[in-house]
């Protein structure tokens, strides 16, 4: 049975704790694919600009352009729901800085990307390819300055369900580096394993922690 | 933790979002305590007690049921 409250919400809807989460999921599908957007009509023009604008080259503009202008329509609309449905003033705070933190974690991915142009090696930002000095100071400036103060922030603002959902996700991601980091460091030791390398279980530590961090907050 | 938040919620006619607003938390939040996934620290059960205006005790109940 579905309750109307005094501002018009649909309590009986509101209630499915899935469905924050696959708005969540879906507004980052849309942030990506308008990003990739970004990136085609980018190429697109270069690619245009060197060889020339035939008719296939508009085409695929208009495309990229209608594919990027329907993702960023809708994570507005996203966004704008998620404000409609949670509207204690501390929420927007963790939006604001959640958004800021997005923001700083595209600059020092573009910082990376160009710190590897010209790369012939896919997904070389991420790679373990030499980097020029001035970009790595700049990453590692960034990483142990804005990431740590923004973290704080975040920490300071968030509701101690949201903490401690954080938290549950980040011993999860701790574990998983405390077993499996000197069993890889072992078994390279031993002949059996390649030499272990930091940046995949960084990254496959950094997916544990938010994926047990999201799973405890919307579950 | 058993507790009679979305009893009380209901009889106000509050949205769970009127809720968290009230008690400065996310939706989430609200909808975690009221299924029972998550305990509030002793801060939030009073803030909660003081905005029902009745006994933390009359909230939650610690009996496993």
């Amino acid at each position: 049975m579905m309750t109307t409250t005094t501002n018009g919400n649909n309590v009986a809807a509101e209630e499915s704790p899935r469905s924050p989460l696959w708005r969540l999921l879906i507004g980052l599908g849309a942030l990506i694919v308008a990003m990739a957007a970004l990136g085609a009509v980018t190429g697109i023009v270069v690619a245009g600009l060197e060889d020339g604008f035939e008719s296939a080259t508009f085409a695929l503009l208009a495309g990229a352009l209608l594919v990027g202008g329907v993702a960023l329509f809708a994570t507005y609309r996203l966004h704008r729901a998620a404000r409609q449905e949670d509207p204690s003033e501390r929420s927007r705070k963790v939006n604001r800085i959640m958004l800021w933190s997005c923001a700083l974690g595209a600059g020092l991915g573009l910082l990376l990307a160009a710190g590897t142009f010209g790369s012939e090696q896919p997904f070389a930002a991420f790679s373990n390819e030499p980097l020029p000095g001035w970009v790595a100071a700049l990453v590692i400036a960034i990483w142990l300055v804005a990431v740590p103060a923004f973290t704080w922030w975040w920490m300071r603002t968030v509701d101690e369900h949201e903490l401690r959902a954080y938290n549950l996700g980040g011993l999860t991601g701790l574990h998983l580096y405390f077993f499996t980091t000197p069993a890889w460091w072992l078994g390279w030791r031993g002949g059996f394993l390649p030499e272990p390398d930091h940046m995949l279980t960084f990254c496959a530590v950094t997916l544990v922690w938010c994926a047990g961090w999201l799973w405890c907050r919307f579950r | 933790m058993n507790n009679r938040l979305k009893v009380l919620r209901a009889e106000r006619n509050w949205s769970q979002a009127e809720l968290a607003m009230n008690l400065d938390v996310s939706r989430q939040a609200v909808n975690a305590i009221e299924t029972g996934k998550h305990d509030p620290s002793l801060p939030l059960a009073f803030r909660i007690a003081r905005l029902f205006e009745q006994p933390i005790e009359e909230i939650f109940d610690d009996q496993q049921a």
